[in-house]
């Protein structure tokens, strides 16, 4: 049994078609038992990595594991053990619910078969399984889609863009399912998507991508934090500009400026540096009344990597 | 065959057999063209009986039988087969079905048994309807033998059995439905008969797919035996499992390699 504490690895995978590299030298390490989130700007290389992984296409370099199997080498056996949506859920739509997971059931063996019925409970389509799918909702088919995901009991589901097409309220149904199935049920969720807020809210980690490079990855927190590196206060003062003459004068501060909140510091170290601040403004003889951290969001890390890609790329700890 | 294989098979044949569109036009090309054949032949014998002969009995039996084995059963097979080629990637589902890790290669193989098995079943109905019409509506006249009955279900099932699964791999190797459909029915009912009306081309129409079928046929056409090339048997049999092997290698081959 191969080690699986890593779901997905890739090292230096790279996939060309023809003079365009769609995915340059990708080394990514996601962790077992998380939800992952692949996130990038649209033609970033998604879901050519996730039909990398998956075999769909050819990888032109690198090598790759899937829940600790060499792929391509040993993918039958990794993919026993793999549920995946790429792109949208496509059906034979002159067919049920049902009868679309049965032909699934049949490349997958007796088990397959067995699940079924719980798949689509799971998901909550038992009473619609018998319509055929060309009058599914958009939601539905995607509903139908992590269906036939379950079949396999996935260790590890793979789901490309897998809100697209859902109403907020589906949205939010599907967000609860896949943390149930990470917390409650141990499994792995790879979702690749361009929608920074339902990766910050369903993930536990990502990876940002763009133009074929993973550009950063880590804990949600640590990138929206820019790796653990980047930390801001808003500081209320009586007295903006001798505050910002003291505090740009300070070795602890990298940057300080006007903002319509107040003072925007930009800390060189970490954010206990905050009361070192706070103690020099009021020797300086500034009124500090109010003093707080900048909480990041991963949408203003996002954008902050994919607009300066000509930069060296960073390390963030995962 | 392998318990996964079958079902495998199975799951193609539910995909064949769900598509209306298909197995009505089949049904139609088999047994409604031979019903419509019956009817208006029935209403001529009732109100001519001197000028048009009754509408069943062996003569009868052997243009239908042309009619189902070699002009519209043909027809419905490579329908068919072509539809078993190409519906998982049209409906693009064919994704779905690699990721399994189930072998490409057995993703279309079963496709080939769950085609066949249509196609049979179509030829079989429509043959059924052809020898009820030959006894039903014999008269007076003769009805074929035992052996000929046979012997024309058989030529019925090898013919568009062979045809079927060569468009199940021509089909599966060009992965379009439209331009599968056209180029093989276009070789078979054009190409096909125009080549070997060439005598100039002498013993290389041999190699026709069309002529090696006919080899087999137990009635004539237009006068003369199915097959206008002559050929001994072993190179008829050596012809069809030639065409048979080359598209199956192809349609595996693109089966296996294609991006899903």
């Amino acid at each position: 049994m191969p080690d699986s504490t890593l779901a997905i690895e890739t090292v230096g995978l790279t996939k060309r078609f023809g003079a365009r590299t769609a995915l340059d030298g990708v080394d990514l390490q996601v962790p077992s038992g998380s939800a992952f989130g692949f996130l990038g700007p649209n033609g970033a290389g998604k879901t050519t990595m996730i039909r990398s992984l998956l075999g769909l296409t050819k990888a032109s370099a690198g090598t790759m594991r899937l829940l600790g199997y060499p792929v391509p080498a040993q993918r039958a056996q990794a993919l026993t053990r793999v549920g995946a949506i790429v792109e949208e859920p496509r059906f034979h739509m002159h067919l049920t619910g049902t009868e679309n997971l049965r032909i699934v059931a049949a490349a997958r063996g007796p088990e397959a078969y067995r699940r079924i019925d719980s798949a689509l409970a799971r998901v909550g389509l038992s009473e619609r399984a018998g319509e055929k799918v060309k009058r599914y909702s958009m939601g539905m088919r995607q509903r139908l889609g992590v269906a036939r995901c379950l079949l396999a009991d996935p260790q590890l589901l793979i789901l490309d863009e897998p809100t697209n097409g859902l109403d907020p309220g589906g949205i939010q149904e599907f967000r609860e399912m896949i943390r149930a199935m990470v917390e409650q049920e141990g499994r792995t969720v790879f979702i690749s998507s361009h929608l920074l807020d339902e990766v910050e809210k369903t993930c536990d980690a990502a990876a940002i991508v763009d133009r074929g490079k993973v550009v950063t990855q880590g804990s949600i927190a640590d990138l929206a934090a820019g790796g653990g590196q980047r930390h801001e206060l808003i500081i209320g003062v009586d007295d903006p500009v001798q505050a910002l003459s003291t505090l740009n004068g300070n070795a602890l501060v990298r940057d300080a400026h006007r903002s319509d909140e107040g003072l925007r510091v930009v800390l060189e170290g970490g954010p206990d540096t905050a009361a070192a601040l706070n103690a020099a403004l009021v020797a300086a003889g500034v009124g500090v009344m109010r003093l707080e951290p900048v909480r990041q969001s991963l949408e203003q890390r996002f954008l902050e990597v994919t607009a300066r890609l000509d930069a060296p790329l960073e390390e963030v700890p995962s | 065959m392998t318990a996964i294989a079958l079902r495998m098979s199975g799951a193609d044949f539910l995909k064949l057999r769900r598509r209306r569109w298909l197995v009505l036009l089949s049904l139609f090309l088999t047994l409604g063209i031979l019903a419509i054949i019956y009817l208006v032949t029935v209403i001529q014998h009732g109100s001519d009986p001197s000028e048009h002969g009754p509408a069943g009995g062996s003569k009868n039996f052997k243009d239908g039988l042309a009619v189902l084995a070699l002009f519209f059963g043909p027809l419905a097979a490579i329908l068919i087969g072509i539809e078993a080629g190409t519906g998982d990637a049209s409906a693009g589902v064919f994704r779905d079905l690699v990721v399994t890790g189930r072998s490409r290669v057995a993703l279309f193989a079963a496709r080939v048994p769950a085609a066949l098995a249509l196609c049979w079943a179509v030829m079989i109905a429509g043959f059924a309807l052809l020898v009820l019409g030959t006894f039903v509506f014999a008269d007076t006249l003769p009805t074929p033998t035992t052996a000929e009955i046979l012997n024309g279900l058989g030529f019925t099932l090898l013919g568009t059995g062979v045809l079927c699964v060569i468009a199940v791999g021509f089909a599966s190797f060009t992965t379009s439905r439209a331009g599968a459909i056209v180029t093989l029915i276009a070789w078979q009912i054009v190409a096909s008969p125009l080549l070997a009306s060439i005598t100039s081309f002498g013993t290389a129409r041999r190699a026709l797919l069309s002529e090696a079928i006919a080899h087999f046929s137990p009635v004539s056409i237009e006068g003369r035996h199915g097959s206008t090339v002559t050929m001994p048997q072993a190179t008829a049999i050596l012809v069809l499992v030639a065409w048979v092997a080359v598209f199956l290698a192809l349609g595996a081959w693109r089966t296996r390699t294609m991006d899903a």
